[in-house]
This record gives structure tokens, sequence and C-alpha cells, in this order.
């Protein structure tokens, strides 16, 4: 037989409770001037987990295309598919066995304003499961001018080619090893 | 572990209906054992404080070829209404694909029995906006994507969306997924179905 | 693998790591700490790859489609563009 749990009027819903609701934020992270972030021991109760970020970085150009690695594997086995729209030209480019999979693209510097940036939705479906490679999907943009050619509409999708496992942990870095500036953000959440 | 309830400040049990009313939510999740099953069906009617069902999944199977589509039928309609458009991207190439009548939706890319290696798993979500509307005809939009080997060209990622045209508009109440050629789901597939309010 | 020499902790590249574990307290979770040893290679040999690729020709997007079209249809769209 079921038994259920009773609360006290007021007394806080526990984080089983919690879990059940979704989506939960897990945790956030707002860098400046760090190189690297990552989100740690992350929960293996939830289902899926989903990252939104956005931001600039600190490269003295356009800008920098932004990797997503897991569970700390540094090595060159990260595979992802992009498919791009620039103004009116749909292009897609792979990249295989690199040292991180591209999750968007946060502009740099050379961007006309301060305030542009860049931003990234991407989710990481059955993340716990312990028998798949790790693998994302995404969508992400960014406008670093007001001339034409210098937006772009984004699809990626990735994954970690070398070893199966739940994801644990999740780093993002830029990938010229420029730094996140002030005001970049990410959140993450699980879902139940 | 006993699922946890709080109760009101009235002492009245929490139960299904005020968690349905706390916001989106999880209507369920099918995770089927290899070999067992080649659909997975959500059927309804889904709880009508929802606006909106996203479906997240990551699936596998066992058909012979290493990759496949991932199909999806609504309310077992078999009839040639489902329309859909693809873009995808493959290696350097931008690819599109259409589906005109067809008894479901591609709603994303998954692998099979003869992708490169048994962990090698397809990945996606959709979101089927204003599901309970009967008189608009239903539409959908998501994404996906697979990678079947470690060589150029192995990889395929993209955008979906769709619409159920011709026939009579009615709530979404049954979605129904297989690989285009029907096979079945490789475990860890996993479906899960979230009601957004 | 070419052996890099590595900067002192207080010269390197911070990363910040959040750590997700609901029971540690909120306050304590976000820590900012120097790379370490193996993180500094893999930023070294990241940054050198970057400075060989900013070095390469851009293509833009549409130079690369046409290059990639045949010879007939280059002339066709040069035709069209006189």
């Amino acid at each position: 037989m079921t038994k259920n749990l009773m609360f006290a009027p007021g007394e806080m819903a526990t984080t089983e409770f919690l879990n059940r609701m979704a989506p939960r934020l897990i945790g956030t992270n707002s860098p400046s001037g760090v190189a690297t972030l990552s989100f740690s021991s992350i929960p293996q109760t939830f289902k899926h987990l989903l990252l939104v970020g956005k931001g600039r970085v600190s490269s003295a150009t356009i800008g920098a295309g932004i990797g997503i690695r897991f569970n700390t594997v540094s090595t060159a086995n990260y595979h992802d598919q992009l498919l791009q729209g620039i103004v009116a030209t749909p292009s897609a480019q792979e990249a295989l066995l690199a040292t991180s999979a591209r999750i968007g693209f946060f502009p740099g510097t050379s961007a006309l304003s301060t305030a542009d940036d860049g931003w990234a939705y991407v989710l990481m479906p059955n993340y716990a499961a312990t028998t798949s490679f790790p693998s994302y999907v995404a969508l992400a943009g960014e406008h670093y001018n007001t001339t034409t050619g210098t937006g772009r509409a984004q699809h990626l999708g990735g994954q970690l080619q070398s070893a199966t496992g739940a994801i644990s942990t999740v780093t993002l870095l830029t990938q010229d090893a420029s730094n996140f500036v002030a005001d970049t953000r990410f959140d993450l959440w699980g879902l139940t | 572990m006993p699922t946890a309830y709080p109760i009101a400040a009235d002492g009245t049990f929490v139960d299904t209906a005020f968690l349905n009313a706390l916001g989106s939510r999880n209507l369920g999740v099918v995770a089927p054992a290899s070999g067992t099953t080649a659909s997975v069906t959500f059927t309804g009617p889904f709880p009508s404080s929802y606006n909106h069902l996203m479906v997240v999944w990551k699936a596998r199977t066992a058909l012979a070829a290493a990759t496949d589509f991932l199909m999806c039928q609504v309310n077992n309609d078999t009839n040639s209404v489902h329309y859909w458009q693809e873009v995808h991207g493959t290696g350097a190439t931008a690819v599109s694909a259409e589906g005109l009548g067809q008894n479901a939706w591609r709603v994303g890319a998954i692998t099979g029995a003869s992708a490169a290696s048994g962990f090698d798993f397809g990945s996606g979500w959709l979101l089927i906006p204003n599901f309970r509307s009967t008189t608009l005809r239903h539409g959908f939009v998501g994404s996906s994507g697979e990678w079947s080997g470690t060589s150029t060209g192995n990889g395929f990622h993209g955008i979906f969306a769709g619409q159920i045209k011709l026939g009579v508009a009615a709530a979404v109440s049954i979605l129904k997924f297989t690989g285009l050629t029907p096979a079945n789901f490789t475990a860890p597939t996993t479906f899960t179905l979230y009601g957004l309010t | 693998m070419a052996r890099h020499k590595l900067p002192p902790l207080a010269e390197r590249p911070i990363a910040a790591v959040y750590d997700c574990d609901p029971d540690k307290p909120e306050e304590e979770r976000l820590v900012h700490r120097p790379f370490n040893d193996e993180e500094m290679v893999d930023y070294l040999e990241r940054h050198a790859a970057a400075e060989r690729l900013a070095k390469e020709p851009v293509v833009h997007p549409l130079v690369a489609q046409v290059a990639g079209l045949s010879d007939e249809d280059k002339a066709a769209l040069k035709e069209a563009l006189a």
C-alpha cells in the first residue's frame, strides 16, 4: 500500500516534490572574465537537461563559437553538425573529432555595440542514460551589427563519441580560448 | 520511496488536479525495453489545463539500417493528412525535404541497428502549440539529429515542422511514434510528454 | 602533443564552476578557481589552433557555394550576372 507523506501547512516542499515539477532550475552561472564555466554534480533524477545561454566574448573579432563538453572530457572526441542561415544563404558544416562541440556563436569586441550578444538554447534528452553517447540539439543565433550578413540563425547537434554514461558535468567554453564577458549568463534546468 | 504530496493550508490532500494547475508538467514517460515494441503512443485526452504539448525524446530502432526517420501520427489518423517540411545539415550540405499527404509527420532522425556504434542514438524534441483547438488545424515544430558513425556525412541535424491538413480539426488526443520503417525500439529509447501552460 | 610551459597559478585563466548538488548551500555553490594543469594545456592548444585559424582566408558562404558549382553552372551564372 502506498503511504503518502503529509506536510504541515507552511512546511517547505521537499526536493522530491519539486522534482515532480518541470522544468526546475539547477544552477545558474554568470561568468565575467572566466575562460570556462561548468555545472558539476548535476542530479541524475531528471529526465532531460535544458541549458539557455546569452552573452558575449572577449575576442577582438566578430566573435567565437561556443563549445560544450560533457563530464570534463576534453579529448578530440566530439562531433557536431551545423545548419545555418546568413542573409539568403543556407549552409551546413560538420566538425569531426573536435575537442568540444558547438552550441552557438557569441559576438566579440568587433560587434557594433557592447550590448550585442548571442544566445543559445540547448536540449540534452535522456541525459542520465548510461548506454548511449551524451548528445544534444541546439538552436542559436546572434546579430553583431546592423549591416547585411551580420546575423545568423543556427541549428546544431552533436555528441561525445568516445564515452557513454550519464551527463554529470557540463562545461561551456569559447572555441578561440577567449573569455566570457560581464552579463553573460547560462541557466541549466532539469526537466522531470 | 513513497511519493510525497504536500497538503494545502486547510488540510486537504494535494491531488493531481492541483499539480496540473501548477504549471508545466510531465504527463508521461515511455522507455520501452529492447525488442518489445515498434511504436510508442501517448493517449489522452490530455489535461485541459494545458495549452501546448511538448515531447522530448532519444531513440534508436532495430531496423537493419544505419539511420531512419522518426514519424508521429496524430489521433490515429491513417489518412493522407499529415504534411511536413524539414531542413537539415549533413556534412557541408544543407538539404531540405517535404512530405505531402502522408499518414504521419516526419519529426526527427534516428539511428538503426547498423549505426557504427551501439551507443549512437537520435535525439530531439517537438512542440504542438494550442493542441486543444477544434477550429485550427494542428501543427508542430521541432528539431532533431543523429550521428550514425564517425565519418564525414554521418551527421544529420535539422529543423522539422508540419501540419495536419484536410479533415476536421479536432483536439490532439493521441500521439503515436514509430520509425519510418517500423522496427522495435532499442533501449534506452525514451519519450517524455509534457503539458505546457 | 607539444610540451607547453605552464604559467603560475596566479597568471592562469579562471574557471567558474557551479556545484549543482541540491544539498549544498547556495552561497557555497559557485567557485572561481585558476585552471589546473590539464585545463591549462588544453587552453594553450585551443589558443594556438585559434591563432592558426585566424590566419586562414575567410570564405563567405556564398563564395563557397559558387565554388561548388559545376563549370556549366558557373558559366550560366556568369552570363546571368553580366
